[in-house]
């Protein structure tokens, strides 16, 4: 605010400037007019004095009376400011002196041509004495005035000048007297309307900063300064009621907002629900089908029992699949998928997949090529798995027999590529951005009924790369083939140790190498799902185990009790009411004291059973399993606890 | 004796210019010149126009206002005053008649002159009056002073204080003449005079009795109780105790007479002293001094008689 003039200042400087002006104008005039009476009075004075003086003395000149001249002297001298006195005879010279200028020779300076003379102290006024005339008869020539002799009088500036400067103090002092109470007068008058409009000021302040219930009293007189008090009392109040509707539309929509998100939670709760539920309760009893069907192949004996019983298998593998399509699907659609994203080895990953689709692509008479790759990225290993995996079967799927289905990896800049290529029928350039839609299949679609989808697999890829962060792209020529190509950050560093697979380490064994290891094994299986206990033993029993069965942790101690021993524990996660395969298992590792191997079936795929799963070393099958790979499992986990 | 013969003289003169002329009267020519138009000089002339009503034609010019005057036109000039005297002898030949100058003046007027203008007629009637008439003046209101003191300057000629000293001798009385050779010498002079003398006896000596001198001579003399005598009433208004005089009337009244015997004898009389005359006393000034005076009418009369027994 510094470069600014106050407005106050400005006010005085406007009204002061003028008054000083006229004062000081007045009082030099004043003071000159009054110094020049002053001087002028103690001349007429002095000159008074002179002509008295020389009245009187005309007949002591006239008759040398000096004793005459002397007294009538001294008489002048008692006069105010009268100094000193000379009388002169008419030969000018001094018949008496008085005073002061008794011991000067300055009277001689003054003349009947000169008769003032101003000094810085005295004045000096010479009066000549002319006689008093008496008129006469003349009968001759009139003879000319004569000068008879002369008196000079010196007249002290002393007193006029102590007046003079009395007069220039008393003069200055009234000045600043009056100066000081103009000033205060324009204080007074400038207050009156500064401070209102500094009030105003502040309390345009205070509103700009939102205190809108600011009001401003100024009890001013001044009529504009009224008005504007007025006018800003009235933009606050209006200000105010703005602000309170606004607030209260806010307040309305927020909560409109938070009851459309409460619903939405709401409905996102339902669906997850929905989705558990539906997961957990689906899988159940296609996982006892699977299990059942599995048992009755091995038990039908007729050819044609046989191929009733193969196409039994087929139409419930159909099922699971389009089951967990759509569950997964689903899953992803309600973000109830996490991903987990960790540093992760390539290589593994291609090993499942070429493990996994090796055997299809051989039953399709098509190579199925995987190129190693030695990198670590930075992703979901499981969901990156489900990626490759829907681009490889979609390949193996469109491919015709003696094709050529090529997974490579590729290094560009901070990403790996890795490509999945196939040289079937292509894709039009029109239909490249429908294949990732749901259900949507490519026409012709594949003549033989067993490759043929559901059109949700490419569906899946693309909301898992969305979920990963991750990017695909689509190269295709129709009849020369196509090329899907997924972009993973590459790890600056691999890392120190090998990652732990989900799946690795888990060797798959045939039927016929596990035949004998399963024989006589004793298996405790839990599960609170009757249907399930019972198919899942069923099919235990087949391969030659004994097993116990428990519904619940209290059968396991129950069972414990009586002094049952298991080689192998395999158990439903969640188990009714509050407890776990986890637990289970644990209470069995207590009673056994050993590290009795176990497996935890679960229908639930969320990531905080997984992560449960892992830490405690467990593991874990998502229902339905499959009943070769449950063999496989139980057969690799007796295999390799039985050093013990 | 002589001035005697001189006054019978006058007065068949006079006696003569009485007598009815209205013949020829009509035919002289008068020419009045007045020196100023002061109360006196117009007071003359009015009283001497009407003294020579019908006998005379008249014309008056102020000589002070009228610088370029003639006078061809007239058969005599009657000069009022000294100026008007100075101004008629200097510029024509006709005969001049001077009325209202001092002795002294008129004297030193015609010492001054060319030889022409001294061979026309001219005489004068003085302001002055004679000095027995003074000294009668002291005699008769001052009986117990005898002691004159009178003051003079350097112009005054030896012979008028001659005269003086041997008047105030025929009366008895003692005259003394102080010389005041400068003006600062004059309250000296005066101051020896005061002590000595008993009367102050005034004399047209202007470089001694003007305006400016006289407040103090008169302050002089009071304070030392000596009275002085004037030569005017203008001296008596001004302080002095007294003084004989002409008045412009009494001058006129004699000035006609010099007028009728011109016109009958073609030539003027010789100069002469006033012949009739005035007392003025100022009697504030009496009582200052402690003098007794008796009236004016008184003092002229007891002058007169007194003048007379001393014949």
């Amino acid at each position: 605010m510094s470069e600014f003039v106050s407005f106050r200042r400005r006010v005085l400087t406007l009204m002061i400037v003028p008054v000083l002006l006229m004062v000081v104008t007045l009082e030099g005039v004043f003071l000159s007019n009054r110094f020049s009476d002053l001087d002028q009075s103690l001349l007429e004075r002095g000159k008074m004095v002179a002509s008295q003086l020389a009245a009187a003395s005309e007949y002591g000149v006239f008759s040398n009376n000096q004793g005459f001249l002397q007294a009538v002297s001294e008489g002048a001298l008692r006069q105010k400011d009268v100094h000193g006195a000379v009388v002169l005879n008419a030969a000018s010279e001094a018949l008496v002196k008085v005073g002061d200028t008794a011991n000067s020779l300055a009277y001689m300076e003054v003349n009947l041509l000169n008769p003032v003379r101003s000094g810085k102290r005295s004045i000096w006024i010479y009066q000549p004495i002319i006689p008093v005339q008496v008129a006469l008869d003349d009968f001759g020539e009139k003879p000319l005035v004569q000068q008879l002799g002369a008196v000079v009088i010196e007249m002290d500036r002393e007193r006029t000048d102590d007046l003079k400067s009395r007069l220039l103090w008393l003069t200055a002092l009234i000045t600043v007297g009056f100066m000081a109470l103009v000033l205060y007068l324009l204080y007074l008058a400038g207050r009156s309307i500064t401070r209102p409009i500094s009030e105003l000021s502040e309390a345009v302040q205070a509103i700009g900063r939102g205190e809108l219930d600011t009001r401003v009293e100024l009890h001013s007189g001044v009529e504009e300064l009224v008005i504007l008090e007025r006018g800003l009392n009235r933009a606050a109040t209006l200000l105010r009621q703005d602000r309170a509707v606004l607030q209260q539309k806010v307040e309305d929509a927020t909560r409109a907002l938070r009851e459309k998100k409460e619903e939405a939670e709401r409905a996102s709760q339902d669906k997850s629900r929905f989705l558990a539920t539906a997961s957990h309760d689906l899988r159940q009893p296609m996982h006892a089908l699977g299990l059942y069907v599995s048992e009755l192949q091995r038990k039908v004996t007729t050819p044609e029992q046989r191929q009733l019983a193969g196409q039994l298998e087929q139409s419930v593998e159909s099922l699971s699949t389009l089951l967990n399509a759509l569950l997964d699907i689903s899953k992803l659609d309600a973000g109830v998928v996490v991903p987990q994203v960790q540093q992760c080895d390539v290589a593994a990953v291609l090993r499942r997949v070429e493990t996994d689709y090796q055997m299809l692509a051989s039953i399709k008479n098509l190579n199925l090529v995987v190129r190693p790759c030695r990198a670590f990225v930075s992703s979901d290993p499981m969901l990156l798995g489900r990626i490759l995996m829907n681009l490889v079967s979609n390949a193996v799927r469109y491919t015709p027999p003696n094709g050529c289905v090529l997974v490579v990896c590729r290094k560009r800049g901070a990403f790996l590529r890795i490509e999945v290529r196939d040289n079937g029928a292509g894709i039009a350039e029109l239909e490249q951005q429908n294949v990732f839609r749901e259900f949507f299949r490519l026409m012709p679609a594949p003549s033989n009924n067993e490759g043929k989808g559901l059109g949700l697999g490419l569906a899946i890829v693309d909301r898992l790369a969305r979920l990963l962060d991750h990017r695909i792209e689509l190269r295709s020529v129709p009849g020369k083939g196509s090329v899907f190509a997924v972009e993973v950050p590459l790890l600056a560093t691999p890392p120190e140790k090998p990652l732990l697979a989900m799946t690795g380490g888990v060797e798959e064994f045939t039927q016929d190498e596990t035949d004998g290891w399963l024989a006589d094994k004793r298996v405790l299986m839990v599960d609170d799902d009757i249907l399930v206990l019972s198919s899942t033993s069923s099919i235990l029993a087949s391969w030659g185990c004994v097993v116990s069965e428990a519904c619940s942790i209290g059968d396991v101690e129950q069972l414990l009790r009586e002094g049952a021993e298991w080689d192998i524990v395999i158990s439903d996660y969640q188990l009714e009411p509050e407890a776990s395969g986890i637990d289970v298992v644990a209470l069995v590792r207590q009673h056994h004291r050993w590290q009795v191997p176990c497996i935890l079936i679960s229908g639930d795929t969320s990531p905080a059973i997984l992560k449960l799963a892992s830490v405690g070393g467990h593991h874990l099958l998502h229902k339905p399993v499959k009943p070769a790979k449950l063999r496989s499992l139980v057969a690799y986990l007796l295999q390799r606890a039985k050093p013990e | 004796m002589i001035r005697e013969l001189k006054i019978r003289f006058a007065g068949l003169v006079l006696l003569a210019a009485l007598l009815p002329t209205s013949a020829w009267a009509e035919s002289t020519r008068v020419s009045i010149m007045l020196s100023d138009t002061g109360a006196a000089y117009t007071a003359f002339d009015s009283a001497l126009r009407k003294s020579l009503a019908g006998i005379a034609q008249f014309t008056t010019h102020d000589v002070a206002a009228d610088t370029s005057w003639t006078s061809d036109a007239a058969d005599l000039i009657i000069a009022v005053g000294m100026k008007a005297t100075e101004a008629a002898l200097g510029r024509t030949d006709v005969p001049v008649l001077a009325v209202m100058v001092p002795k002294a003046g008129y004297e030193a007027l015609l010492g001054r002159g060319s030889s022409q203008q001294r061979l026309k007629p001219t005489s004068a009637i003085y302001i002055n009056q004679p000095w027995l008439r003074q000294i009668d003046f002291i005699r008769v209101v001052l009986p117990r002073r005898s002691k004159i003191g009178v003051l003079y300057s350097p112009v005054v000629v030896q012979r008028e204080l001659d005269d003086m000293r041997a008047a105030a001798t025929a009366r008895g009385m003692k005259l003394h003449t102080h010389q005041v050779s400068s003006p600062e010498s004059l309250f000296a002079t005066l101051d020896t005079l005061l002590n000595d003398d008993e009367v102050l006896l005034a004399i047209p000596d202007s470089a001694i009795y003007n305006p400016g001198n006289m407040r103090n001579i008169l302050l002089s003399s009071y304070r030392a109780r000596i009275p002085l005598v004037g030569i005017s009433q203008a001296y008596v208004t001004a302080g002095a105790l007294g003084a004989v005089y002409s008045s412009p009337e009494q001058l006129a009244h004699q000035s006609a007479g010099m007028v009728r015997s011109f016109a009958k004898s073609g030539d003027l009389p010789g100069v002469r002293y006033p012949e009739d005359f005035s007392v003025a006393v100022n009697l504030q000034v009496a009582r200052s001094l402690g003098i007794g005076l008796a009236s004016q009418e008184e003092i002229r009369t007891r002058m007169i008689e007194y003048g007379e027994g001393m014949r």
